[in-house]
């Protein structure tokens, strides 16, 4: 009988931040539809702090582009702020690089509070045509994640003072060459204007260039590059080496290996990890697993030794257990 | 924050039905907010959790059992790809409960602010709703039948969001 008490009491009864949590993971475009539901939902998309523009219905890109401007400013309008905003447009929509940008100048100029961007899945051009590179401007931002995002510019601006947070999830240049009749670049850099970025994460197959304005209060880093060219070593070299304040370092075991064959020793340099806590090191999946037989065949000795010894009983005993 | 991790440390859950869960600290530590009351030392040896059954209280420490366990073994790197794997799997398993107990597991890892766990359940429950019609998602999340608009309001609603509609 105890199903019977509970009747009427369901997901209604959740408070008001779980059900904009829950509808952060569905689209925007559909929880706009929700509002029919009953009269507690009728307004609640006019306060969700979280918005996910994520679209892979044949759409163009104009109805699109007008759709996230009436969502906008309708939503703009609320006293509770925008906080976090995902765009992800899939293959299906046309035009979707022209429409990102349209759609980033939207959510930029009316969201006036944005804490959190992210972009997935969607191709980047230049954002207007007297730069060669995608930027985004902002003085609010404090996390910003580009995945799987197809990059059609050589250069990445991000001015964001306060960024504290920056992720880029395979971000690879695509193989394809063409598409519009545009050639897909190779990224070659990524520029962040930061007073304090805390923690910066990179996983994929490519390594950009970055120039961080401010390397100084980096505290976490993980780098999970699974193929490391013999090329990004001075990159990865160059970043390591500004890691003074970084305390947790996570490195694929790839870099580890790229840093170990590289000519210029890295261990004969003074280790720049002043206060690292937390080491650890991954193989990556795609690569053959790995059997301690074959990690003994690498010389990772040489690059371990940058590290500081000062590091905790499990890190000492798994930095043996790659050396021997 | 490890200053005083004597790991084997035992914390005593108690339930809303009177029912008594002892767990390793490190267990418990998955929720902040008895993190913070153990920090903050004004955890007793019994932790009373008067709006948290035993039913649904079972099914949180089991959860944050596998989770405490699972990651941070990476001595050996092999396994660390697959304890994500298997982690990913027990994170389904453990969804697979009726409504009634997932709203109940996520208004308790709300309260007892366990975050990946908050996640796992509103994740849960926007999958169910997908793609379903009005009808359908008033059933599965058993909306108040007071509370439904009138044939009219529900015009107005779509009408004033035509946009979204069609």
């Amino acid at each position: 009988m105890q199903s019977g008490k509970r009747l009427a009491v369901e997901v209604d009864s959740l408070p008001d931040d779980l059900i904009y949590k829950i509808l952060s993971y569905v689209d925007t475009l559909y929880s706009v539809r929700l509002s029919v539901l009953s009269s507690r939902w009728r307004f609640i998309w006019i306060s969700m702090p979280y918005l996910n523009f994520s679209s892979d219905e044949h759409i163009s890109s104009s109805r699109y582009h007008e759709f996230v401007n009436n969502v906008l400013s309708v939503r703009c309008n609320n006293k509770i702020d925008v906080s976090s905003v995902s765009v992800m447009l899939g293959v299906n929509v046309t035009n979707r690089g022209l429409l990102l940008n349209s759609i980033l100048d939207s959510i930029l100029t009316m969201c006036k509070n944005l804490k959190n961007l992210t972009l997935e899945r969607c191709r980047v051009f230049e954002r207007d045509e007297l730069s060669d590179a995608f930027t985004i401007i902002n003085s609010r931002l404090l996390s910003l994640t580009l995945k799987k995002v197809v990059w059609h510019v050589d250069f990445v601006y991000v001015n964001t003072p306060q960024l504290k947070n920056l992720i880029l999830v395979d971000t690879s240049p695509l193989e394809a060459k063409g598409y519009y009749g545009r050639s897909i670049s190779a990224l070659s850099g990524v520029t962040i204007l930061t007073r304090d970025l805390t923690y910066l994460y990179i996983k994929g197959s490519y390594f950009p260039e970055l120039c961080l304005d401010g390397f100084h209060s980096l505290e976490k880093v993980d780098l999970y590059i699974s193929s490391p060219q013999k090329t990004n070593v001075h990159k990865i070299r160059y970043l390591l080496q500004r890691l003074h304040s970084v305390k947790s370092l996570a490195l694929s075991l790839e870099i580890v290996e790229l840093l170990s064959t590289s000519e210029e020793v890295i261990s004969h340099q003074p280790s720049p990890f002043h206060s690292l806590k937390s080491l650890k090191i991954y193989p990556l999946q795609g690569l053959k697993p790995l059997e301690l037989q074959c990690l003994r065949t690498y010389t990772l000795k040489s690059s371990l030794e940058m590290f500081p010894t000062q590091l905790d009983e499990e890190q000492e005993a798994m930095k043996k257990g790659l050396i021997h | 924050m490890s200053t005083s991790s004597s790991s084997s440390k035992k914390i005593v859950l108690k339930s809303a039905d009177n029912e008594t869960f002892e767990i390793d600290e490190i267990v418990a530590l998955e929720s902040q907010a008895i993190k913070n009351m153990i920090e903050d030392e004004c955890a007793d040896n019994v932790i009373p959790l008067g709006n948290i059954d035993s039913k649904t209280l079972s099914k949180i420490i089991e959860y944050c059992k596998k989770h405490a366990e699972s990651p941070k073994k990476d001595d050996n790197a092999d396994i660390d790809e697959k304890a994500v794997e298997d982690l990913k799997s027990f994170d389904a398993e453990f969804a697979k409960v009726d409504m009634p107990l997932i709203q109940d597991i996520l208004m308790a890892a709300n309260f007892l602010n366990i975050d990946n766990l908050i996640g796992l359940m509103c994740r849960t429950i926007a999958d169910r709703i997908k793609g379903k019609t009005p009808e359908e998602i008033r059933k599965i999340l058993n909306i108040n039948k007071n509370d439904l608009l009138s044939p009219e309001q529900e015009a107005k609603a779509r009408e004033e969001n035509s946009w979204a509609f069609d």
